[in-house]
């Protein structure tokens, strides 16, 4: 448990998380909830990697195109699924914000910007940092 | 007699090439005193802009006024810039690519933190900024 996450997300401090990593700034939440952990996802400038053919901007869409070009579709709902894996894409002002992967037992991990990698529930990380989920994207395990 | 006058008085009564010597003395302590004031003032503005970053965002922020202050520093600031990525590795490929229009980085490398230090710490280390 962190203060200084709680003060971010005040909503997990009743949802309940837990932190499942120790800092750092290898690979932030897009990179996370794809299965990244060695790159940094950013859509611009161009010293971070972004999809191939995938606009470089920050807008709902080219999110969208970025988890498409490793195979997501969008779909509905946060019901885990047998055989599939899912994201949650977070969005403040119709701006993306953060993306969070579902994990077997139904609840979500997240990469926190460059701290911590944390265990929570979806309702945990909305807020005025991150806003609400605002899509919800699936593809088959791998 | 102050300081200043003292050391002039002084110098002129060596012969020519002590003099020359006493000068290239006194411009090596200048450059020195410059570097230190060079270092101190980059080592503020990282502290600035790590500080001022929001660590929970998934953006990385190089539209920031001591990123963009470090990019001014031009060329002074490659070596320091090459040091701290040895140092504490962060993202200041950007800030290295403004800075001297070049990109050691290949396709395929963009993003990833560790191999984009080892390349710009190689490309650093065969000019001659840093050593290894």
């Amino acid at each position: 448990m962190s203060d200084f996450i709680e003060q971010a997300f005040p909503n997990l401090k009743d949802a309940g998380y837990q932190i499942t990593s120790p800092q750092n700034r290898k690979y932030n939440c897009i990179a996370w909830a794809v299965g990244d952990q060695s790159r940094w996802w950013q859509p611009e400038p161009s010293i971070f990697y972004w999809p191939a053919g995938v606009d470089r901007e920050i807008s709902v869409e080219a999110y969208v195109a970025a988890f498409a070009a490793v195979g997501y579709v969008e779909c509905d709902g946060d019901q885990p699924e047998d055989g599939c894996e899912k994201i949650a894409l977070y969005a403040l002002n119709n701006k993306p914000t953060h993306a969070a992967r579902q994990l077997n037992n139904g609840l979500w991990t997240s990469k926190l910007g460059q701290v911590e990698d944390v265990e929570h529930t979806l309702d945990g990380l909305v807020g005025n940092k991150y806003g609400t989920v605002i899509k919800f994207l699936k593809r088959p395990k791998p | 007699m102050n300081t200043e006058q003292a050391i002039l008085e002084t110098i002129r009564t060596l012969p020519q090439d002590k003099q020359q010597e006493v000068l290239d003395f006194a411009e090596f302590l200048k450059q020195k005193t410059e570097g230190k004031d060079q270092l101190k003032r980059f080592k503020q503005l990282v502290e600035n802009w790590r500080a001022e970053q929001d660590p929970f965002s998934s953006v990385i922020n190089f539209d920031h006024p001591a990123y963009k202050a470090i990019i001014g520093m031009g060329m002074d600031a490659v070596p320091l810039i090459l040091r701290e990525l040895q140092e504490d590795p962060d993202y200041w490929f950007w800030a290295l690519q403004q800075i001297t229009k070049e990109n050691p980085v290949e396709a395929g490398q963009e993003g990833n933190l560790e191999l984009m230090t080892l390349v710009w710490l190689s490309w650093g280390e065969e000019r001659g900024y840093i050593s290894k």
